[in-house]
């Protein structure tokens, strides 16, 4: 492969343009780092792809038990596992559910009792495509870490939609973020200075628009009247 | 949480598991979750564990509520940076916890050990005592 780079480089700078033929050899790299046997059926492949924290993603290659013939590619669970440390799960959360689902629709990757898997051809023709669905699977789904966020201990002084539309609130986010869009009208209608009339309307529609389904929600959830 | 805060807390020595651990659930691992580790200074620490029965994978991972994961014991799991495949991970900043906490040292002494005897070398190092009892996965 040095050698092939090379080569390359040479003929791309001594060219008045990139050959597209040369390029794609380029990249002939693989993408196992290393494989090491579980048992008689079922093989560890330590990929080049990274979960947010730094840890390689494994897949696991399968062959099923008889009298079904062919082979599976699976995360053994490590995926939805991750998640679990940070109190992440696609089946308790609306939202992280529906982003995981997409992910896996797109990928053409299932997802059953927390594993992830796509089956594979008996003549292991397609397994270097399945590697590549599952790991990508496996890196996307991960990145939910990035869309859920721990409540902070503080209370929230900004960012308001960032947390309506990221979160799934529970009672106690819920009242502190109805606290601080109050404080703020608050503050907006006593000040000397007439606010800018979209930031006072902005905040108006957004109660308007959040606060019957937030209300709804919760109070079904904790047995409140829906009229608090 | 940060650094002086996680080892004042690890250093504590009246924490407390009163709860039974018990390993469970379908599909290609078992698990366990909301272990209160009770502990003097005040913070809501949760534990949650996973195993493979097939690929002998074990997790411990320590979360301080609403902030995240401040510690994390992983034998025989995805190999992190070069720290390999059993490593312990450790808040080292504060950000860590939102970071899932990427930085871990090695620590092969862990490999070829059982749930169980992890989770008493665990208990011995984090100054931990389990009044419940453990149950060691099948």
């Amino acid at each position: 492969m040095q050698g092939g780079q090379n080569r390359a480089q040479g003929e791309i700078q001594g060219a008045d343009m990139i050959d597209c033929k040369i390029i794609k050899n380029i990249g002939n790299t693989s993408v196992i780092k290393a494989c090491d046997s579980i048992d008689e059926r079922l093989v560890r492949l330590q990929t080049v792809f990274m979960y947010p924290e730094g840890s390689y993603v494994d897949v696991f290659l399968g062959m099923h038990d008889p009298p079904t013939s062919g082979f599976h590619l699976t995360d053994m669970g490590q995926t939805l596992s991750y998640l679990a440390d940070l109190h992440i799960s696609v089946h308790e959360s609306r939202e992280c559910g529906n982003i995981a689902e997409q992910v896996c629709n797109l990928l053409n990757i299932h997802e059953k009792d927390g594993e992830l898997f796509t089956p594979i051809r008996e003549d292991l023709s397609d397994a270097g495509d399945a590697i590549l669905r599952l790991s990508q699977a496996c890196m996307r789904i991960a990145d939910l870490q990035y869309v859920k966020r721990f409540r902070q201990t503080s209370r929230h002084k900004g960012g308001i939609n960032d947390i309506l539309v990221t979160g799934d609130l529970d009672g106690g986010q819920l009242l502190e973020v109805m606290n601080v869009i109050l404080e703020r009208l608050d503050k907006l209608a006593s000040e000397t200075f007439r606010p800018r009339f979209e930031t006072e309307e902005g905040l108006r529609r957004l109660l308007r628009e959040m606060l019957p389904q937030m209300v709804k929600k919760e109070a079904l959830e904790e047995g409140m009247s829906e009229n608090w | 949480m940060n650094r002086n805060d996680f080892q004042a807390l690890r250093h504590l020595d009246d924490k407390q598991v009163v709860d039974d651990i018990e390993f469970r659930g379908s599909g290609p691992n078992l698990s366990f979750g909301n272990i209160l580790v009770h502990n003097s200074m005040g913070h809501v620490i949760l534990l949650n564990g996973a195993y493979s029965p097939r690929t002998k994978k074990v997790t411990y991972n320590f979360v301080l509520k609403d902030v995240g994961p401040i510690c994390r014991v992983d034998v025989n799991g995805p190999v992190h940076r070069d720290k390999g495949r059993t490593h312990k991970h450790e808040l080292t900043d504060e950000e860590d916890p939102q970071k899932n906490l990427p930085e871990a040292d090695a620590r092969p002494d862990l490999e070829g050990k059982t749930p169980r005897q992890i989770w008493e070398v665990i208990c011995r190092e984090a100054k931990i005592g389990h009044k419940g009892r453990f149950r060691e996965p099948t």
